[in-house]
């Protein structure tokens, strides 16, 4: 007879079973989209019909150890001058951050390089609120946002300007970043791996699917009228770049991604610091579920889908994972047993094998990614990488409750540099 | 170049032991042979030359594919069709032949490429730093344009005559057609050697086209040239031509131009089109 216990276990087979489905399109879609763009005849020399003011927005907090490199590199840029601003928040930074940038300013006294100050007063609300602070100082027509670590290449912001100005639905334009520092720990080594896929599969294959991107919070270009029209960032997101995109989405835009359009930026280096990142953006997306879930039954578009589906995902991902938990806890202790005959280890041996093909069609899609090395770590990725995330969602879950009870205030994480 | 020859023979080796696993399964375990496993291991085979006639993601994407429908059979199976007894002796280890499959053969198939790419540069190299026709033994083409341009400024700076003679084979294609490309190659040779008894050794030869050789004649003005024209087509009017036992007696047709240098332009690309039209008056 089947019992009760039996059909919880077949849901969260049914449910791990959806997730593979899921990810196995969005490896085909991935794959497609790469096809295209490659495709794709982009001329950014000849091809930019006119070139608009663009002001870019550089939040920094102190960032002593990585603002000088970073500054140089958007200083290089290739882009014609008299139409880049660039405006760097030095906000409420404690170290030497405001004195490189003067130093920056005085070396380079013919570039449009601006820097705003803010004390413990009037700053340091978080990313943020230190970007609304730089739109208002901005002139450009377009704005163009890049974290403080961020080393951007030469072409990329022409990149980001040729596709926005392709078509009118786009309201804005991301470009893809790479690890500067995927060498410097094991852990480095598997955010690039995983930076990428979550690039080629989850940004790429849903835009190939269904025309949908989610802004990175850094290297993106969008149009100073779109964000003046939904009154800028939200200062209380604490991942500003979610929530800000699925605004964009609702107000009819659209948000393109375009991987030739390339910034290096660093990554944590230790577990305890890409703990604390990552739980950060945990809490923020759980803040932006919360926030637009009842709004969004009067939108409409594929930001739905995508609010649809990241909930899906969760609870399903969650459900499958306590349920199977709890199932094998109880049959370990002796107190209940499923009933069904047969072998289900297969579900995991699938995931597996589906997790190693998938991660490795992403790393073929940037050259010299797929080598033994990397192929090694993502066999070992999967039981350890991947199962820290499971200690970052019940923290960040646990985090934002505690949070919402206590009525307290978010409070800003900035990532440490290295 | 030393590495990429020790990974391809890895790989193919790899490859090779592969399949001989595979097969050998079938032979040692006879449960195996059943038309579900036939099946699985014709889409084996194809996902290998799929992996290494295409590319490594295509095979990785294929094999993903396979490994997702198949690992869903079976767990449907599991479930609804009460069939219980799995194992991974039998039925899993696909989930794992697959993607090893698609890896090594794609992998193989990248070195592959590797190895064309590194022929096709060198190809090209070569093709752009050799200056000497191999049969001839005549320069080439790149090499009478360099000194084309090279003996025209020095004309036109020390006042030197200078003369150009083209000869072109007629109905060459058809010379090969009726005497096979080894014979075409001999009478090449022998005109080769009869115009070298007419020549000057100071005297630059091209072989520019299959069918086409030009002089460069240094010194030369327009009488010169004209005495030259005339050696050269006593020279070529009869080849003997010895196949074995007996000599055989061609009469081709040639043509003929030959343009003295008026110091005006050093455009080579147009001195040499002027030389091509007197050809065609060449009747």
């Amino acid at each position: 007879m089947i019992k009760t216990i039996d059909y919880l276990f077949l849901y969260s087979l049914g449910a791990i079973w959806l997730l593979l489905l899921f990810n196995v399109r969005c490896s085909f879609a991935g794959y497609s989209f790469y096809l295209e763009t490659m495709a794709r005849k982009i001329d950014i020399i000849k091809g930019i019909p006119y070139y608009p003011c663009v002001s870019i927005l550089v939040p920094a907090h102190n960032e002593e150890k990585v603002i000088e490199r970073s500054m140089l590199a958007m200083l290089k840029l290739d882009y014609p001058r008299d139409k880049l601003e660039i405006i760097v928040i030095n906000d409420n930074s404690k170290d030497q951050t405001g004195n490189i940038l003067q130093n920056l300013q005085l070396q380079y006294p013919d570039r449009n390089l601006k820097i705003i100050t803010t004390d413990d007063q009037t700053g340091g609300k978080g990313k943020a609120n230190a970007l609304n602070m730089g739109l208002k100082q901005a002139q450009g027509e377009y704005i163009v946002v890049y974290d403080a670590d961020n080393t951007p290449e030469v072409m990329s912001l022409r990149y980001l300007v040729y596709e926005i100005l392709s078509c009118e639905r786009y309201g804005a334009v991301i470009g893809k970043f790479r690890t500067r520092n995927k060498n410097a720990s094991m852990l480095t080594k598997f955010i690039n791996i995983e930076t990428l896929s979550f690039q080629w599969m989850i940004q790429g294959g849903r835009w190939k699917l269904h025309r949908l991107c989610l802004l990175p919070g850094t290297n993106f270009i969008i149009q100073k009228k779109l964000l003046e029209e939904i009154g800028g960032w939200d200062p209380k997101a604490i991942a500003e770049d979610t929530e800000l995109s699925i605004r964009v989405y609702f107000q009819g835009y659209e948000i393109a991604f375009m991987p030739k359009a390339v910034a290096w930026e660093q990554e944590p280096e230790t577990l305890s610091v890409w703990l604390k990142q990552r739980t950060r953006w945990v809490k923020g997306n759980i803040y932006v579920l919360n926030k637009f879930l009842l709004s969004s039954l009067h939108a409409s578009g594929p930001i739905i889908l995508d609010l649809v589906y990241r909930l899906v995902e969760t609870f399903l991902f969650f459900s499958a994972i306590i349920i199977s938990d709890v199932i094998f806890v109880l049959g370990l202790l002796g107190i209940d047993k499923i009933s069904l005959p047969g072998n289900f280890i297969i579900i995991w041996v699938l995931a597996y094998i589906l997790f190693i093909l998938e991660i490795s069609i992403n790393l073929t899609m940037e050259k010299g990614e797929l080598n033994f090395h990397n192929t090694l770590l993502v066999m070992l990725m999967y039981f350890t990488y991947c199962q820290c995330w499971i200690v970052v969602c019940v923290r960040g879950i646990y985090s934002y409750t505690r949070d919402a009870v206590l009525k307290r205030e978010h409070v800003w994480y900035k990532t440490e540099r290295f | 170049m030393d590495n990429l020859n020790k990974k391809t023979k890895g790989y193919f080796i790899l490859s090779i032991m592969e399949l001989f696993i595979l097969m050998s399964l079938f032979f040692l375990s006879p449960a195996l042979v059943t038309p579900k496993n036939y099946v699985l291991l014709c889409l084996t085979f194809f996902l290998g030359i799929l992996a290494f006639s295409t590319q490594l993601v295509v095979g990785l994407l294929a094999s993903l594919f396979l490994v997702f429908i198949y690992g869903s059979l079976i767990l449907y199976k599991a479930i609804f069709g009460g069939n219980l007894e799995f194992s991974l002796a039998k039925d899993y280890f696909w989930l794992l032949v697959f993607p090893v499959v698609a890896y090594t053969f794609g992998r193989l198939g990248v070195l592959a490429n590797e190895f064309s790419d590194i022929i096709t540069d060198l190809r090209q190299e070569v093709k752009n730093l050799v200056r000497v026709d191999s049969l001839t033994g005549f320069n080439n083409k790149q090499k009478f344009y360099e000194d084309l341009y090279d003996e025209m400024r020095r004309a036109k700076r020390h006042d030197f005559d200078l003369a150009v003679a083209m000869v072109k084979v007629m109905y060459f294609s058809e010379l090969v057609a009726m005497y096979g490309r080894d014979k075409a190659d001999d009478i090449i040779r022998l005109m080769v050697k009869n115009i070298q008894q007419a020549l000057r050794y100071e005297d630059k030869k091209y072989r520019l086209e299959a069918d086409t050789v030009a002089f460069i004649l240094p010194n030369t003005n327009k009488e010169g040239a004209e005495v030259v024209k005339e050696r050269l087509r006593k020279s070529l009017d009869h080849i003997t031509l010895f196949d074995g036992e007996k000599q055989e007696r061609l009469n081709f047709n040639f043509k003929m131009g030959i343009l003295s240098y008026d110091k005006k332009s050093d455009d080579v690309l147009a001195f040499k089109q002027r030389l091509e039209q007197e050809l065609q008056y060449d009747v």
